[in-house]
């Protein structure tokens, strides 16, 4: 496939220098993004990087007088230049990317480390995440989006939940470590770990197995399911059981707590939890099935049974 | 003819086809408890007439020899029930409909009304070796707890732990500097046991409720779960369980 690079990369970038130009927010995500699809589509049109380098400058040069010349600001333009050309250029560094790859396909090629943590990345630009890991020590990314670290899953940890705080908003990172060889068992380990996650409803942060230890046991125990099910069915059929079981759990098994929470009166939700203990032979006032109750939901919600 | 009596006869074709009517006499227990045995394992082929649709059936067990006995003897003069028995424990099968294991198995408790432990599950004739396994893991967690009569879903979460080996040995990581610390084993036990209720564990074992607030964060610091989350409460329970699940004394089965 031919390539104008050029011309593609003065229709790609417009709009960004636009935006900086008039300094408008959210420039710089928008840099991030535009220029790694850029890259990625570049790389895999197979242009030479030579063509790339020129076609930047030209591109750099035209985009920055046509807005000085609008009396844009200078220093946000000449900052989207560097962003925008950092970003392309970093798409362009495929050792690793073909390293992420074999390693997460099984392989354990020349230049892998002994061992990895595998971490999977939802509700946040993933090229953001790449760039907060990047500048915190080596990360590799895989072209399904996993990310590998070359590090232990305790040390792997403590970086996430720094990237978590610096990205802030709603982001779910998982995480798992196993030797270079095994590594597609850790990608598997974190998809499931991420699927329980994101089907009950777990708030934004860093998630690992043992954090979601017997739910995936749950999962994995056929009986067990079933069973879930048939506590879970004529639940279901009554929203506003289902939205007490929810709030009580919230609220720690705490009742005035929940009794606000929903804005109902303490003789309510007594008659409501008798009525769930009717309904599912669990007693919601216990909180070891109010944890089982609660998990039962969230599973039927997402119907992660798959 | 009053709803009464059509209930009394609904009951009286129910029995009819639920009711064995081709087993041994009661008093040939040798032979009947050859034929409980039979179908717990799974080699019931088929061939035996006189045999229900569907059992529920009971593991239980005692906390002596003489309970587990009286458990037997309650049994007795059951025509319909079939008993697999062992030293402090054993199996019962009773033809039951679908949902009726639970009230057919806290009758039996009732009448006992003693220290033992029941795990109840129902199933279809050709089921029964599966519901036995069921049964008997149902016991082992019930087991640790107090009194009375359980199925699966009064269990679910440790009765998962105990049939997956690897998530059970990470959780056992997760609780052992707990079980390393007595007091903190202890006042963990007894805030599961009082179902999270801080001033009854504190009075379970006569301390001060502070003193137990404080414990409670030390098993918070050591294990990452908050005790007083009803979902971490859950998984510190079953981590306890996988660390020290009994094994129940039930007879073999082949």
């Amino acid at each position: 496939m031919l390539f104008d690079v050029g011309r593609l990369l003065h229709e790609e970038f417009l709009a960004v220098y636009r935006a900086a130009a008039a300094d408008a927010d959210g420039w710089e995500d928008a840099a991030v993004a535009v220029a790694h699809r850029v890259g990625s589509r570049l790389r895999s049109g197979k242009v030479p990087v030579a063509h790339v380098v020129v076609a930047l400058r030209s591109t750099d040069r035209l985009l920055t007088e046509a807005m000085l010349d609008d009396g844009g600001d200078a220093r946000a333009l000449a900052s989207a230049g560097t962003a925008l050309a950092a970003e392309l250029m970093s798409s362009f560094c495929v050792a690793d990317d073909g390293l992420a790859d074999a390693v997460l396909a099984g392989g354990a090629p020349d230049g892998a480390a002994a061992f990895y943590t595998v971490v999977s990345v939802r509700g946040a630009l993933v090229d953001r995440v790449v760039n907060a890991f990047r500048r915190r020590g080596t990360v590799l990314r895989a072209s399904s989006g996993h990310l590998l670290l070359p590090v232990s899953e305790g040390a792997a940890l403590a970086l996430c939940r720094e990237v978590c705080a610096e990205i802030g908003g709603e982001v779910w990172l998982c995480v798992a470590e196993r030797p270079a060889a095994r590594v597609p068992l850790a990608r598997r380990e974190v998809d499931e770990i991420d699927a329980l996650v994101s089907s009950l409803g777990r708030p934004p942060g860093v998630y690992r197995i043992d954090d979601m230890l017997f739910e995936s046991a749950l999962v994995e125990t056929p009986e067990v399911r079933d069973e879930l099910d048939r506590v879970v069915a004529p639940l279901l059929a009554n929203p506003v059981l289902v939205e007490t079981v929810l709030a009580l759990l919230e609220a720690d098994g705490n009742r005035a707590v929940a009794v606000r929470k929903l804005f109902i009166h303490r003789s309510t939700i007594d008659y409501r939890l008798w009525q769930i203990e009717e309904l599912t032979g669990l007693s919601p006032v216990n909180p070891r099935d109010l944890a089982v109750l609660g998990t039962a939901i969230g599973m039927s919600r997402a119907n992660a049974w798959g | 003819m009053t709803t009464v009596l059509d209930s009394r006869l609904l009951g009286d074709v129910l029995r009819d086809i639920l009711r064995p009517f081709d087993l041994p006499p009661v008093e040939d227990v040798a032979t009947r408890r050859r034929l409980a045995r039979t179908l717990l394992s799974g080699r019931d082929n088929g061939s035996f007439d006189g045999l229900a649709l569907a059992y529920a059936v009971i593991a239980f067990c005692a906390s002596t020899e003489d309970d587990a006995a009286r458990v037997l003897e309650a049994l007795r003069d059951n025509a319909d029930a079939l008993v697999l028995d062992g030293v402090r424990g054993g199996y019962v099968l009773l033809p039951c409909a679908q949902d009726g294991q639970l009230a057919l198995a806290r009758d039996l408790h009732a009448r006992l009304g003693l220290d033992v432990w029941m795990g109840v599950v129902w199933a279809s004739r050709r089921d029964l070796a599966a519901a036995r396994a069921t049964a008997e893991d149902v016991l082992r967690v019930a087991s640790c707890r107090a009194p009375g009569v359980y199925e699966l879903r009064n269990v679910l979460a440790d009765f998962a732990v105990l049939r997956r080996p690897h998530v059970a040995e990470r959780l056992v990581r997760v609780i052992e500097p707990v079980v390393a610390q007595q007091p903190l084993l202890d006042a963990l036990r007894a805030f599961i046991a009082e179902d999270g209720n801080r001033a009854a564990a504190a009075r379970r074992l006569d301390i001060h409720r502070s003193t137990l607030d404080h414990r409670l964060r030390l098993i918070e610091r050591l294990t990452g779960c908050r005790p007083t989350s009803p979902r971490a409460l859950l998984t510190l329970s079953v981590a306890l369980t996988a660390h020290s699940a009994p094994d129940v004394p039930l007879p073999r089965t082949h």
